[in-house]
């Protein structure tokens, strides 16, 4: 185990937690909880004036940054401004989906080549700068209580596990984005920086304002059968909080009835 | 009632760690093994002096009916089984095939996958009665991948993971929680692998590997996992996981 007298990575002692890609769904329910967990949270995405994320903001101090996660300058520049205002990050999340609405359920012969890479480089691409940068920034904390200078985790989808038909573009993304996970995993790992891959296999079904859970297309949870966002995030602060001894890579969630 | 913790193989690692950290938080744990009885008693009297509530069995996995007549016992003197735990290991280290018997391969089907197959037919039912559960089942790298001279331990385990998906595709819906748990690196656990390398290397691989370097996976940590695992939310049940120490390099896919 890490020395106890080693300083935590941050001056404050606070872990800093960075997700990138915001929106009502896992990135809210990881500030929420990261933030009753005595971090400081800080929430960068393309639109970050979303009243989602000024709530957030309002309500518990949450830090929102405006960045295109496929460019390279503005991610090296949102991790030199949240250094500057929080500290090192010592929880990345990355939490971008990437499809954009004219490649959903397009067949191979009809799919638009320029947004299919559009679609690459929002979710691998920027996948790869974020932990490119995380990875540069994380190796200079000293290790916590765990042994870990960080964790990096990487929102994925059930389109990491297999290739279903109409979605070539997002099966492309995401299994890329599996693959830049482990290789980061077996480099970093060893240097003391966890990451880990977590496929989301499911609907995600987010609370609404009157209460229920819903998801854009499958429409409102029944019994738990869609992933509710506030217990996903329960698993991320877990794999944050797992000792060095014993690290997880690749962690899927479903709810229980859904068939896989 | 105490709901109840049952752990079959609770040998002084994984096992025995976990029964403890779920007797820390509210349940009855019910330590299985197959000797060593000075052994169980230490970690039951551990558990009682924390302020938690522990019994201990000896079991042989092998004996017919034993997993059964556990279940049904605790069943009925001590409380609903609502986590089950099965942890035993069919490690016996590298063998050539000519070197590997039918007694060896066979032991090790009857360890990795039958007392698994025995121990959920027992369960189940009653767990499916109540609407919920959760079994958590330890594996290993073999699972995942037949390394040279795992014979017979890969094949238990590549058996136990499979028997494990199909349990959960005729469980999961009813509200039963299974995880295969593939455990992808050397443990800290004096009872199994401190066994099987002996006193003296396994004390030199604690030293080069364990202890400080955090190499060895600390049983007390893994449990932590097990334990969110249990909790795990039914909207977000995790199948698999695979844990290791940071420092390792053998993954089941490398």
């Amino acid at each position: 185990m890490a020395q106890s007298d080693q300083s935590d990575a941050q001056p404050s002692g606070r872990d800093v937690a960075l997700i990138v890609g915001g929106g009502p769904g896992i990135s809210s329910s990881c500030a929420r909880l990261f933030a009753k967990n005595g971090m400081r949270v800080a929430i960068a995405a393309r639109s970050p004036d979303k009243p989602v994320l000024q709530n957030l903001e309002k309500t518990l101090g949450v830090r929102r940054y405006a960045c295109d996660a496929s460019e390279p300058t503005a991610v090296e520049l949102l991790f030199q401004n949240v250094v500057r205002d929080l500290g090192i990050p010592t929880l990345v999340v990355h939490n971008i989906d990437g499809r954009v609405a004219d490649i959903f359920r397009k067949g191979i012969i009809e799919a638009d080549p320029g947004i299919a890479l559009d679609t690459v480089r929002n979710s691998a691409f920027s996948a790869f700068l974020v932990g490119q940068q995380s990875a540069r920034h994380m190796r200079e904390n000293k290790p916590n209580a765990n042994g870990a200078k960080g964790t990096i985790i990487f929102t994925n989808a059930s389109a990491a596990l297999k290739g279903f038909p109409l979605s070539g573009a997002f099966a492309m993304a995401c299994q890329a984005k599996s693959g830049l996970a482990q290789s980061m995993a077996r480099e970093l790992m060893p240097q003391g920086i966890h990451v880990a891959n977590v496929p989301i296999d499911a609907a995600i079904g987010w609370t609404q304002e009157d209460g229920t859970r819903a998801h854009r297309l499958a429409g409102t949870s029944i019994d738990d059968n869609m992933a509710d966002p506030d217990y996903i995030a329960e698993t991320y602060l877990q794999l944050h909080r797992q000792h060095r001894s014993t690290w997880a890579f690749e962690v899927v969630l479903r709810p229980w009835v859904e068939r896989w | 009632m105490k709901p109840v913790c049952l752990v079959i193989g609770a040998g002084a690692g994984i096992g025995g760690n976990v029964a403890r950290r779920f007797a820390a938080e509210g349940y009855h744990a019910c330590l299985c093994r197959r000797s060593d009885l000075d052994g169980l008693n230490r970690m039951v009297d551990a558990i009682k002096n924390d302020g938690g509530s522990a019994t201990g069995f000896l079991l042989n996995a092998i004996e017919a009916n034993s997993i059964e007549e556990r279940v049904a016992a605790i069943e009925a003197e001590i409380g609903p089984i609502e986590v089950a735990v099965y942890n035993l290991g069919a490690q016996i280290g590298d063998r050539a095939l000519k070197d590997t018997s039918l007694k060896a391969f066979e032991t090790g089907w009857r360890l990795g996958t039958f007392g698994l197959f025995r121990l959920a037919s027992a369960v189940c039912p009653l767990m499916e009665a109540r609407g919920k559960g959760t079994i958590l089942v330890t594996s290993a790298t073999a699972a995942m991948r037949g390394n040279a001279g795992q014979h017979s331990h890969a094949a238990a385990m590549g058996a136990r993971r499979m028997l494990c998906q199909t349990l959960n595709a005729e469980f999961a819906s009813k509200g039963i929680h299974v995880v295969h748990i593939v455990i992808d690196g050397a443990v800290d656990a004096p009872d199994t692998l401190g066994k099987m390398l002996g006193p003296e290397k396994f004390k030199q691989l604690r030293e080069t590997r364990g202890n400080e370097h955090d190499g060895l996976m600390l049983p007390i940590e893994v449990a932590e996992t097990y334990l969110h695992l249990a909790r795990q939310h039914r909207s977000t049940w995790t199948f698999e996981i695979d844990l290791r120490a940071f420092s390792d390099r053998p993954w089941w896919n490398h």
